[in-house]
């Protein structure tokens, strides 16, 4: 195994992995932006590099650069975490070739299925079943053309950018006729969001579920799936609550998922950490699912894998990197209880998930059995808008749903983040609704009425009381000055009593 | 020695159109009495008691109602607050606390101290005082219609009526002068 391991990321997501590094006794170096030039990353790492400025084209993705840090500190290995240069096989192919261990899937397995096309034909080929859809089409495809095709799938379509992600390049069409247009324009937004404007045609599946496979695949050839995590409550493709099991998945389902999974997995020939996602249509033949794409990376909410499992992932992706078997421990996953991931993000749920910045004057971390916080930020840290709103992940443990939706819940009454609006509210409304809790998801969850019913800022006399309160004692006690204890004097007065300073 | 009331005025979730007034009276020991003054309906009612644990930092202790909560506390660099409520963040504009008024002392002027003015638009369908009479915090002033429901209008403060302006059955506008009281001995 090699011995020291850059992280060429930042926020929770470094911490986590240094903490990885930490178990394998590995040194942990971190990179960092100007903006971060004190976060809690490099303040845990055992050394950091300088990057450059807080743009991430100037910093996280300026492969030169880390490249750099990398040699300049002596790491061995390069761990991209998720985001910024995760999934770019350019980089992969720049790591290797600097002679340092790449951890993630190999250059050639990140081109097999970054390009979605060649992804859907891969699981077609293995008798993974995929969502009906056209994949030779482009700008320059005839309108009569296209709206055939259209009319083929039948219904309405999805136009996705074929080297997309997090819904750029995507447009949704009802009526055939519109769909030239439509083309053309996820074909220019794909272009400009990540320099290739190739696009292809699905057939809109009517608010499914979102399941996904975590799988590991060792070089030489081993594949083991973790489960399934259902990540249906999302914003514009933006996951906002995740679970492991889904609670709509039989013990039979999972066998076919995993099957699925494993075999999109072979044919890529993947390797290191990965994602298989599916859909579960809502109103198809039971025990249906459709393959849509693979995240080849460590994922955001790979946490709740974890939990039920009681595999290291990360730790996993460092013994598969240096071309060693999976541990015993992820050759025989647990399977036990259920959890649920909240993402923490600095966004106000109650203005249409503005974005929120600012420093964070304190933070209180909820505690207890079985809840975990993967954190990016610290008391002092500034939220800027320079990167990803997540600030952190709060996920819960439980012998069943029930109880880790409970335990969430109570987690995240006593979350306390000051100096910054977060999503929190969000996730108090979803968790405790019935609707929830009764596992009834889709995607279109967060979409449904009540749910924006529920985020319309309300007042609350208690805390106005308070907050005037506070506000009118700091006032009266300048310089931020300790308030009035229960004695009546400051808490600098009975000091100065102690200390003989002044009489009574 | 009569005890001096303070007066913010706080902005709701609706923005400035929203604002309405809270009185903080000291009580010694700490405590403090949150009162509403001129109010939105639908706007607390009655009085509650806060008193702000140890500590100066944004992780505050506060009592309040005799219930004690760890809370965050913070000034924003918009000059707003934020206050973190059960899990639930709110930020509130407290309208430039300097301009508060010491009732028992200064003589009420007629854009705050000890104004009560119509927090909604409505009818004044009752007057419970005259010019003169000695009121406690919270007596009831005037009775005003709107929106479908009586609502009372209580003093903000103790003293004694200098001026009545309201007059049954008449209709008032959102701001109009209702009564003008004086702190005294």
């Amino acid at each position: 195994m090699f011995r020291s391991v850059l992280i060429a990321n930042r926020g929770e997501i470094a911490l986590r992995v240094i903490r990885a590094c930490r178990r394998l006794g590995l040194r942990a170096v971190a990179a960092y932006s100007d903006a971060d030039a004190w976060a809690p990353h490099v303040c845990l790492a055992d050394a950091a590099v300088r990057i450059g400025p807080p743009a991430p084209r100037e910093s996280y993705l300026r492969i030169p650069a880390i490249l750099e840090a990398a040699r300049a500190t002596g790491a061995e290995a390069v761990h991209p975490g998720y985001g910024f240069l995760a999934e770019n096989a350019a980089f992969a192919r720049a790591v290797r070739e600097a002679g340092l261990v790449w951890v993630g899937p190999p250059p050639e397995a990140l081109e097999a299925v970054g390009d979605k096309v060649n992804a859907r034909k891969l699981a077609a080929k293995a008798g993974v079943p995929t969502v009906p859809g056209v994949e030779d089409i482009s700008p320059a495809t005839p309108p009569e053309a296209l709206e055939a095709a259209a009319r083929a799938l039948g219904g309405p379509v999805l136009v996705k950018a074929r080297h997309g992600g997090g819904g750029k390049g995507m447009r949704r069409v009802t009526d055939p006729p519109d769909l030239a247009h439509a083309v053309r324009e996820a074909s220019s937004e794909a272009a400009s969001a990540f320099g290739d404007g190739a696009v292809y045609l699905e057939k809109l599946v009517d608010r499914p579920r979102h399941v996904e496979v975590q799988i590991l695949r060792s070089r030489g050839g081993e594949t083991v799936a973790l489960g399934e995590r259902e990540c249906s409550v999302q914003r514009r493709h933006q996951k906002l609550i995740e679970e492991s099991p889904s609670p709509a998945v039989t013990p039979a389902l999972r066998k076919r998922l995993e099957a699925a999974a494993v075999a999109v997995a072979e044919a890529a020939g993947y390797e290191n950490a990965g994602t298989v996602e599916f859909l579960i249509p809502r109103d198809g033949p039971a025990g249906s699912f459709y393959f849509i794409e693979v995240n080849a990376r460590l994922q955001v909410e790979h946490p709740v894998t974890e939990m039920v499992t009681g595999v290291d992932i990360v730790a996993e992706q460092f013994r598969i990197a240096a071309g060693e078997k999976l541990s015993p421990a992820a050759r025989k996953p647990a399977r036990r209880g259920h959890a649920i991931e909240a993402r923490i993000t600095s966004e106000d749920a109650g203005a249409g998930f503005l974005p929120s910045t600012g420093r964070i004057e304190a933070l209180r971390v909820p505690g207890g059995p079985f809840l975990r916080w993967d954190s990016g930020v610290e008391v002092g840290s500034d939220v800027t808008y320079d990167y990803d709103p997540m600030l952190a992940k709060l996920i819960a443990w439980g012998e069943t749903r029930e109880e880790a939706r409970l335990r969430l819940l109570s987690g995240l009454r006593e979350l306390t983040i000051v100096g910054v609006t977060t999503c929190v509210p969000f996730h108090l409304a979803v968790l405790a609704s019935e609707e929830f809790a009764r596992g009834d998801l889709d995607i279109g969850f967060v979409a449904r009425p009540w749910v924006a019913a529920a985020l319309r800022p309300t007042r609350s006399p208690e805390a106005e009381a308070v907050v005037t309160a506070l506000a009118h004692a700091r006032r009266s006690a300048p310089n931020g000055a300790a308030a009035p204890s229960a004695d009546g004097r400051s808490l600098w007065g009975r000091e100065a009593l102690r200390e003989g300073l002044r009489t009574p | 020695m009569p005890t001096a009331a303070h007066r913010y005025v706080l902005e709701g979730p609706e923005g400035p159109g929203g604002s309405f007034e809270l009185w903080v009276e000291p009580l010694g020991d700490g405590r403090l009495r949150i009162r509403p003054g001129a109010a939105l309906a639908g706007a607390p009612v009655s009085s509650v008691e806060v008193r702000p644990g140890p500590g100066g930092g944004a992780l505050v202790p506060v009592e309040v109602g005799g219930r004690r909560r760890l809370v965050g506390f913070a000034r924003l660099a918009d000059g707003r607050y934020q206050i973190v409520w059960e899990g639930v963040p709110r930020v509130v504009a407290i309208a430039d606390p300097g301009a508060s008024a010491s009732l028992a002392t200064g003589p009420a002027g007629a854009a705050g101290g000890g104004s009560v003015a119509a927090p909604i638009p409505g009818m004044v369908v009752k007057v419970h005082v005259a010019p003169g009479a000695r009121v406690t915090a919270g007596a009831p002033l005037v009775v005003l219609y709107a929106m479908k429901v009586e609502n009372d209008i209580r003093a903000p403060c103790g003293g004694s009526v200098a001026e009545v302006r309201a007059r049954e059955g008449q209709p008032v506008e959102k701001g109009d002068l209702l009564v003008r009281i004086e702190g005294g001995p």
